[in-house]
């Protein structure tokens, strides 16, 4: 647990407004983040990225101070986004004409690469595209994202260890793996 | 090594985020073409992973965050104003109902007596001399009446008295007998003074039994008796 995250909590709690910014400053990134990955529309994401931050501060009360704050974070935006896919899967997806318009203009080839993973990610189960995207995006240890998914540990890594190997499946498929040889470096 | 071994190092190499091949791993892969493919996509993975765009925060999003939260936080506080005046409001409109309810005696009725109480006085006090009054005049009437009475009777037995007396004046040969007419004379003098100062009724009844003797007496005959 971070001292710094208990010490901002207890001032959202008090309502200070520049800790609230301060929050949200900090996980913004992460959860938007999180919620593009797994929602695959931007004006989605964004939408429940606020939904999230809207429930954190309503629940603020009920972290746990022993615990990280990211992981609890997290976790809210995971069952968001799975609540949220439920609700898309009754209706029509509706076109995301801005997805590409956030990007940072990046290498054409790292663009590409970029897009394969996510496609292959779109691909993937919602729990294995979770415990993917918090464990090399967000860079969470595996307790944390177990906290953050609300199953244990073992379940976790079985999770990560399918979700590499369509990963790499589909990379290799798409023809984004280069011919192997012998030579190992 | 085998195959599993060789996957386990993979994993533990895409915990890590970066491959470095092992002495140990080294002389399983050029045998096994699955595990040596494994291994070039897990670096492409790698790569792509690091070179992937980062999601950037936005300003925008973020100062919509921030005022829809504070909006909500805004919101809460006044339903939870709200909130509790309702609940006095309800408090105090159940402990008015409650009150209403088990002292509707002390509630109600003094301040319904205090509000009515003078026009009821007055109207009593009013009642009281119209009351008065109609006793005045009822008492006057029948004063009236038995003053009427009274001289009616008077009259009568002045004309009806004489004729006893007249008796033993002009009956000459009832002296003898006039021991037993001389009480029944004065019995119905007596009376007839009572009964002058007697109530309406009975100054009635006396009015009607005079009006008989007056009546039948020029019939009853002392002579042929």
């Amino acid at each position: 647990m971070s001292a710094d995250d208990a010490t901002l909590v207890r001032r959202c709690l008090r309502e200070d407004s520049a800790a609230i910014e301060s929050l949200v400053e900090r996980f913004q990134g992460d959860v938007l983040g999180v919620c593009l990955r797994l929602m695959h529309h931007r004006h989605d994401a964004e939408d429940i990225c606020q939904e999230v931050f809207l429930r954190v501060f309503r629940s603020l009360k009920r972290w746990d101070p022993t615990r990280p704050l990211k992981p609890w974070i997290m976790s809210i935006a995971f069952n968001r986004c799975k609540t949220w896919l439920g609700q898309r899967s009754r209706r029509p997806e509706p076109v995301d004409y801005l997805h590409e318009t956030a990007a940072s203009p990046v290498r054409e080839e790292a663009t590409e690469l970029a897009s394969e993973i996510q496609t292959a990610l779109k691909a993937m189960r919602l729990e294995y595209r979770t415990v993917f995207v918090l464990f090399h995006e967000q860079g969470l240890p595996y307790d944390d994202i177990a906290a953050a998914v609300g199953k244990p540990v073992g379940t976790v890594k079985t999770w990560l260890h399918r979700a590499r190997h369509e990963m790499l499946a589909a990379l290799t498929k798409r023809g984004m793996v280069p011919e192997v040889d012998h030579e190992l470096s | 090594m085998n195959c599993r071994e060789c996957q386990d190092w993979l994993q533990s190499c895409l915990d890590d985020g970066r491959i470095d091949v092992r002495a140990d791993v080294r002389p399983h892969l050029p045998a096994c073409e699955p595990c040596r493919r494994d291994l070039a996509a897990a670096r492409v993975l790698l790569d792509g992973l690091a070179s992937a765009p980062r999601t950037n925060s936005s300003k925008w999003l973020q100062a919509s965050i921030t005022a829809a939260v504070a909006a909500e936080r805004v919101k809460r506080r006044r339903n939870s104003t709200y909130g509790w005046v309702g609940t006095l409001l309800l408090t105090a409109a159940v402990l008015a109902l409650f009150f209403i309810g088990t002292f509707p005696a002390s509630v109600n009725k003094p301040k319904t007596n205090a509000v009515a109480k003078i026009p009821e006085a007055a109207k009593a006090k009013e009642a009281n001399v119209e009351l008065a009054q109609r006793a005045e005049d009822a008492q006057k009437a029948v004063a009236r009446l038995t003053r009427s009475v009274t001289e009616k009777t008077k009259s009568r037995l002045n004309v009806f008295l004489p004729k006893p007396r007249s008796l033993d004046v002009e009956l000459p040969f009832f002296a003898g007998f006039e021991e037993p007419l001389d009480p029944a004379a004065k019995s119905l003098k007596a009376a007839g003074l009572t009964m002058a100062h007697a109530l309406d009724p009975v100054a009635h009844t006396t009015m009607q039994a005079f009006d008989f003797f007056a009546r039948e007496a020029p019939a009853f005959d002392f002579a042929k008796n």
